[in-house]
């Protein structure tokens, strides 16, 4: 059964994304910091289908957090979607460069995530509404 | 690298002519809140670029900025001009219908992740039980709701959504009523869930094999087609349409311009369409 | 504050917090929150009975903070997780609150840094009646001041 993981230190936001995740279907594991998401990683790497990543924590940042993941051969696979306030150009760049495969500003809606999370693990692709000519 | 006056203005003059959505003055922070990932992703280093690459391919770039900037928006019916003149004008018409007709048939045909579908089919029970006896049935009813996305419809299909979503206009009494809450989410009643079909379909497909309909919901979709396409698509929508169907499109769109085969009707404040009794194909 | 920097431009940043303010409580509480005004404070003082306090520093440095009365931060936080109020315990409060005021800052940073030269600083929350926050600053402070439902919600800006 493929998890979601989820890193932010705030218990709110991993509230609202283990409810996101939940209706979709999906355990959600949840981490406070960046250590304590890697510490999960040793633990359940094969199971995790996407982490979802939060940018100013205590200890090491997301973009740390990232490249930890990245340079790691067991979990570099594993899609990271940033979920963040930080809106920035050159945050969206370093975190793009680093292999993020997707960057959410907060705030966000269901849809928003729920559809980020189709895509990643596989469940199809595409937005809303209609195609255009 | 915040956005520029120019920019600015050029992205929302583009916003503007291809969605009818006006981006205020003062409104860079919006821009650039929403627009951002799409510049980085799309490798411009400015948003005169982005701007530039939009002008020359006017496709899924195209989707993507104005899909950016408008939705965030697919929200639970609730108290707007839209949802009095669905309450108090179709609904009734479709139940009395209803009455006479073994089967009504409704289109959703951008359901996104079903808000839309859903909430139409609560508001049917809804008026149904105040009918009381002579109510029709429920499944008398039944509706059609497409997407060209997959992701999102699998999202639609499941009918369940979160506290986040939820807390986004759904009405407490309808949340009671038309949800069962499994803790962590809130999940789409079986008997609203049982009369809507979800379906992946291109509107630039055939409508033909979808049937005709007695209401068709097209809300906020055309926006993204080309002014060829929209006379087509409004033209296979008539097509569709059974006589005395009803058209409701969003609030910025108007089918003027594009064909002259719908008649508006003004109910409480909100425009509706239905097919002109002399209608021409233009 | 620190004297060599320019001041943003104030009337970019209110707008701004007031989008940031209205997008964050519609998106995230699902609250419709009506814009009733902008006034200024030659203090920067905080006393509800729930506040939320970022500090900008960087190009750019000063305080954002939202503040409301304990009612509607509890109401505000049961929307975004979805539990009862009576369920809310001092930990949800206090983290929501933070959250909120996160989200409001970070929308408007953008603006105010233009290349990445501001940090916001982890937010400070605090619950309670029985204090009186105050910040040393020779700025002024941009009090603007929201409807949600029947209720007063205020985000501050001293930057």
């Amino acid at each position: 059964m493929v998890k979601l993981l989820t890193i932010d230190d705030s218990k709110t936001i991993r509230r609202v994304i283990a409810g996101i995740g939940a209706a979709l279907g999906y355990e959600v594991l949840e981490a406070e910091h960046g250590a304590a998401g890697l510490e999960v990683l040793e633990q359940h790497a094969d199971e995790v289908g996407l982490i979802l990543l939060d940018w100013n924590m205590p200890g090491m940042n997301g973009l740390e957090v990232l490249k930890t993941i990245k340079a790691n051969q067991n979990w570099k696979h594993i899609p990271v979607m940033m979920v963040t306030t930080e809106g920035e150009r050159e945050y969206i760049i370093q975190a793009i460069q680093a292999g993020a495969i997707h960057y959410q500003t907060k705030p966000f809606t269901q849809e928003d995530i729920s559809a980020r999370i189709m895509e990643a693990l596989g469940q199809g692709k595409g937005r809303s509404g209609g195609n255009v000519a | 690298m915040a956005i520029t006056k120019e920019e600015f203005d050029l992205i929302r003059q583009f916003v503007h002519e291809h969605s009818g959505i006006l981006v205020g003055d003062g409104k860079e922070y919006l821009v650039e809140n929403r627009l951002n990932v799409i510049l980085v992703k799309n490798k411009c280093d400015n948003f005169f670029q982005l701007y530039e690459k939009l002008k020359k391919d006017n496709g899924a770039l195209c989707v993507e900025v104005i899909d950016a900037m408008t939705t965030n928006e697919t929200l639970w019916f609730r108290d707007t001009s839209f949802f009095a003149a669905l309450s108090n004008f179709v609904i009734p018409t479709l139940l009395e219908k209803a009455l006479h007709k073994p089967k009504i048939r409704i289109w959703s045909a951008a359901c996104s992740t079903g808000q839309e579908p859903y909430s139409v089919a609560m508001l049917l029970d809804q008026a149904r039980s105040a009918m009381g006896k002579t109510a029709p049935p429920l499944d008398r009813f039944a509706i059609l709701a497409t997407d060209i996305s997959p992701s999102v419809l699998s999202i639609a299909t499941m009918g369940r959504y979160s506290q986040l979503a939820i807390s986004r206009g759904m009405r407490p009494a309808f949340l009671e009523r038309f949800f069962i809450n499994r803790g962590s989410y809130y999940e789409v009643a079986p008997g609203i869930h049982d009369i809507v079909t979800f379906k992946q379909f291109n509107l630039k497909e055939d409508f033909k094999p979808l049937g005709s309909f007695d209401f068709i919901l097209c809300r906020n979709v055309l926006i993204y087609f080309s002014n060829e396409l929209k006379s087509e698509i409004y033209r296979k929508l008539y097509e569709s349409l059974v006589r005395d169907g009803i058209l409701s499109i969003g609030a910025s769109e108007s089918p003027r311009g594009y064909t002259t085969v719908f008649e508006q009707v003004m109910v409480e404040g909100a425009a509706l369409y239905r097919p002109s009794t002399n209608a021409g194909l233009s | 504050m620190d004297h060599h920097q320019d001041r943003p431009d104030q009337d970019r940043l209110v707008s701004g917090l007031r989008d940031a303010t209205i997008q964050v409580l519609r998106t995230m509480a699902g609250r419709e929150v009506a814009y009733v005004g902008l006034s200024a404070m030659n203090q920067f003082v905080l006393k509800d009975e729930a506040c939320g306090v970022v500090r900008l520093r960087g190009s750019v440095s000063g305080l954002v903070a939202i503040s409301c009365g304990l009612d509607l931060a509890q109401y505000l936080v049961s929307c975004i997780i979805g539990v009862a109020i009576d369920e809310i315990g001092q930990e949800e409060l206090l983290d929501g609150v933070s959250e909120l005021t996160n989200m409001i800052c970070g929308g408007v940073k953008t603006h105010l840094g233009g290349g990445g030269g501001v940090e916001l600083l982890p937010p400070l929350a605090v619950v309670g009646s029985e204090y009186v926050a105050q910040w040393k600053t020779d700025c002024d402070t941009s009090v603007l001041l929201f409807r949600v439902d029947d209720n007063t919600f205020r985000v501050y800006a001293s930057v």
